[in-house]
């Protein structure tokens, strides 16, 4: 069964604002507990943003002022988990004011009070927040926090970092940087690293290694080349003194075995119109199987005869070796896998359709019991070239999926027309809208509030 | 009754401002609302407020106080506040407020007479956006009319990729008018991030034959006030460098005479 849910509650149904690049964070030992971000700001100014939260499942939501960040702003990229049995939720962000890198905590999602501050840092790009509680062993209740971010601070271009904490619960935590990058790049890594858990200890991380590049950031021509995504991992929740080298590549012995090379992609500075409104730019995705732990899907992003396509390979040996592509998309963006507790594995994405006036954006889901048959889910479809962008990214850098127990829960982003055509399996909406005639209303019900990117929560079950 | 220039510090600090009456104290509109400091009020007319939240009159919604007012129920008050919760019902956060007995009724009729509360709080919003543009005039190197003929990208070069890089440019003004400096300028050069990611969506950008007023300032030496912290840190060195990061940095022809009249000021 799906659910799709328009997450703007009915008191913001004059809102128009792009609320792009969601993600999602479900409590293990609530899922009725749901939280979400995006780039929405506080819809009546002061000094704090949003984020969405639920507590019921997702069926409705509300936007809790909590996240200490220009309110007015919002947030620059944003993330959030939850712990496990502890219930905190962590955000990780870049603060709207002054961009620094930022890692916040509540112990109650749900209250008014405002995130603690657990770390700051300037300089540094797309943070990537994963968190745990120990379940057993000498460490059981800890609370275990992962960030993957671009560090530009580090050193020799190696900028593929992981901010990690033993010990997130306690009221200082410490935090401290793993450099992830052990070889050369062009000048440093690209801005998706992206760390998985699984409940065993064992901690992957997947960066892409930038090594060479064509054309200009800044005329929206370049491209990188020859890039590699490289799978970093640990066994023991990142404990020992060299954490995250326990995987190596045979071809030179280093720390990080590399899953996919001579990989090319756009990376864009801003939308293209027959892109449908978006940037490209790389991607990935991993996911770690929760029955075991070597059971490793990496999702990522290449050019394939020129065409943007996403690939999907699979390790079934704690990310030694890798295999052929067992899924490949044209024209997509924006993977989110996740495995559940069947070994069931699931992705998300967001794919171009058609040229010109008529293309679409369409958000997929699809899920496998053995990473060869798929199936092929349509959440959701929109004209890629309404509502008009008013800032990059359109839809966002990433979406997010995740899984408790058997249950898929993931977020998007995309328009908000409420016809229900563009909702093949249905969908709610809180704010006040006309399926029939295909209109959004304001607060009064009467007056006609324009179509914008909103965030969608969505339950495959 | 409020100082005014409490009515113009609150106005300066917050994005809702309304009239409402006290339906209850101590309680709120949702749940999960701790309520010792809060209150439910009933908006009974919106002063000030973003388009989306135009057709809240009617609404009870919760209003959080730093230290709650010994107020009964029926109490009529004008709020100045930020938000705070927005679900099945909306919380704000006060910034203030003033025990007005006007009813709203009375302040649509009065909405022109100087004593009405709105007519107050519409004034100190206008004078504290002049307040800002005359800040904005004051920083300024210099201040100029004139009309975009050139932009071309800067040699500015970023210290690495990333996907939120200001991407500087560098549009060149033929100058018409100079309303502030040297009055023999005829051409000035302002650098400005090109970029449409989140990071700059609301920093100005210009366009060739783009016509205008340039409060330009020069590098660092600005004022940074109401510039974001990641803005101000992105300015490029350089000792002519100018930049119009604040919003009231660029105005339309037609605050033209404005200008002109806070530069004499």
């Amino acid at each position: 069964m799906i659910k799709v849910v328009n997450m703007i509650p009915q008191t913001l149904s004059g809102e128009t604002n792009q609320d792009s690049e969601p993600n999602i964070a479900v409590n293990p030992a609530n899922p009725l507990q749901i939280a979400g971000s995006a780039f929405t700001p506080n819809p009546l100014g002061g000094v704090n943003a949003p984020i969405y939260i639920s507590t019921n499942g997702g069926n409705t939501w509300t936007l809790n002022s909590i996240v200490p960040s220009a309110g007015g702003l919002g947030t620059g990229d944003i993330t959030l988990k939850f712990t496990g049995s502890s219930s905190k939720l962590f955000t990780s962000i870049l603060d709207g004011t002054s961009s620094a890198f930022e890692i916040h905590r509540t112990t109650n999602f749900t209250s008014p009070a405002v995130m603690s501050l657990l770390k700051s840092r300037g300089n540094e790009d797309q943070p990537f927040v994963q968190a745990s509680t120990v379940a057993n062993g000498v460490d059981i209740g800890k609370d275990r926090v992962y960030v993957g971010v671009n560090d530009f601070n580090a050193a020799g271009g190696k900028t593929a970092t992981v901010e990690q904490t033993l010990s997130g619960g306690i009221a200082s935590p410490v935090f401290s940087s793993v450099r992830l990058e052990k070889r050369t790049t062009l000048g440093q890594d690209g801005p998706q690293i992206r760390p998985a858990i699984h409940s065993d200890g064992t901690i992957y991380a997947a960066y892409m290694r930038w090594r060479t590049s064509s054309g200009d950031f800044g005329a929206n021509s370049l491209v990188i080349t020859n890039a590699e995504v490289v799978v970093v991992r640990d066994d023991n929740w990142g404990k020992g003194a060299t954490p995250f080298t326990v995987l190596t590549d045979p071809s030179d012995g280093l720390s990080g075995r590399r899953a996919a090379t001579g990989l090319s992609f756009p990376f864009n500075s801003t939308g293209v119109t027959a892109q449908g409104q978006e940037r490209w730019g790389g991607d990935i995705s991993i996911a770690v199987d929760p029955r075991n732990s070597s059971v490793v899907y990496l999702a990522f992003s290449t050019l394939v005869a020129g065409v943007y396509t996403l690939k999907v390979i699979r390790s079934i040996n704690r990310g030694a070796t890798w295999s052929a592509s067992m899924i490949s998309v044209s024209k997509a963006k924006n993977p989110a896998l996740a495995i559940n507790g069947l070994g069931k594995i699931a992705l998300a994405y967001q794919q171009l359709r058609g040229t010109g006036a008529t293309q679409r954006w369409e958000t997929h889901f699809r899920d496998s019991l053995n990473g060869t048959v798929w199936t092929d889910t349509i959440l959701c479809t929109t004209l890629s070239q309404s509502p008009l962008r008013s800032f990059s990214p359109y839809l966002g850098d990433y979406i997010n999926m995740m899984s408790v127990g058997n249950i898929f829960y993931g977020i998007f982003s995309a328009s908000n027309l409420p016809d229900l055509a563009n909702f093949p399996n249905g969908v709610t909406y809180a704010r006040n809208h006309d399926f029939a005639a295909k209109k959004l209303f304001s607060l009064n019900g009467v007056t006609q509030v324009n179509p914008s990117i909103d965030p969608f929560f969505f339950k495959v079950t | 009754m409020a100082s005014k220039a409490n009515i113009k510090k609150y106005a300066a600090h917050s994005a809702f401002v309304f009239i409402g009456k006290i339906i209850k104290p101590r309680a709120a509109t949702m749940k999960e609302i701790i309520t010792d400091k809060t209150m439910v009020m009933e908006v009974m007319h919106v002063i000030n407020a973003p388009s989306a939240f135009a057709f809240i009159d009617g609404k009870q919604i919760t209003v959080r106080f730093k230290k709650l007012p010994a107020f009964r129920a029926g109490k009529i008050l004008t709020v100045f506040s930020n938000g705070w919760i927005f679900g099945d019902s909306i919380a704000v956060d006060a910034v203030g407020y003033t025990e007005e007995v006007e009813t709203p009724a009375k302040a649509k009729a009065a909405k022109a007479g100087k004593n009405s509360m709105e007519s107050m709080v519409q004034k100190a919003v206008t004078e504290n956006k002049e307040v800002n543009l005359k800040e904005r005039i004051d920083s300024a190197e210099i201040s100029v009319v004139g009309e975009v003929t050139k932009i071309k990208k800067s040699s500015v070069k970023p210290t690495h990729i990333s996907e939120h890089n200001p991407i500087w440019h560098e549009a060149t003004i033929k100058v018409d008018d100079v309303v502030k400096g040297n009055k023999d300028t005829k051409q000035v050069k302002v650098m400005f991030p090109a970029s449409d990611d989140i990071r700059w969506r609301k920093i100005n950008k210009y366009k060739p034959g783009q016509k205008g007023i340039w409060m330009l300032q020069k590098g660092k030496k600005q004022s940074p006030k109401g510039i974001s912290a990641k803005v101000f840190a992105a300015i490029p060195s350089g000792k002519e460098v100018f930049t119009t990061l604040h919003e009231n940095d660029f105005m339309p022809l037609d605050e033209l005479s404005k200008v002109k009249s806070l530069v004499n000021q």
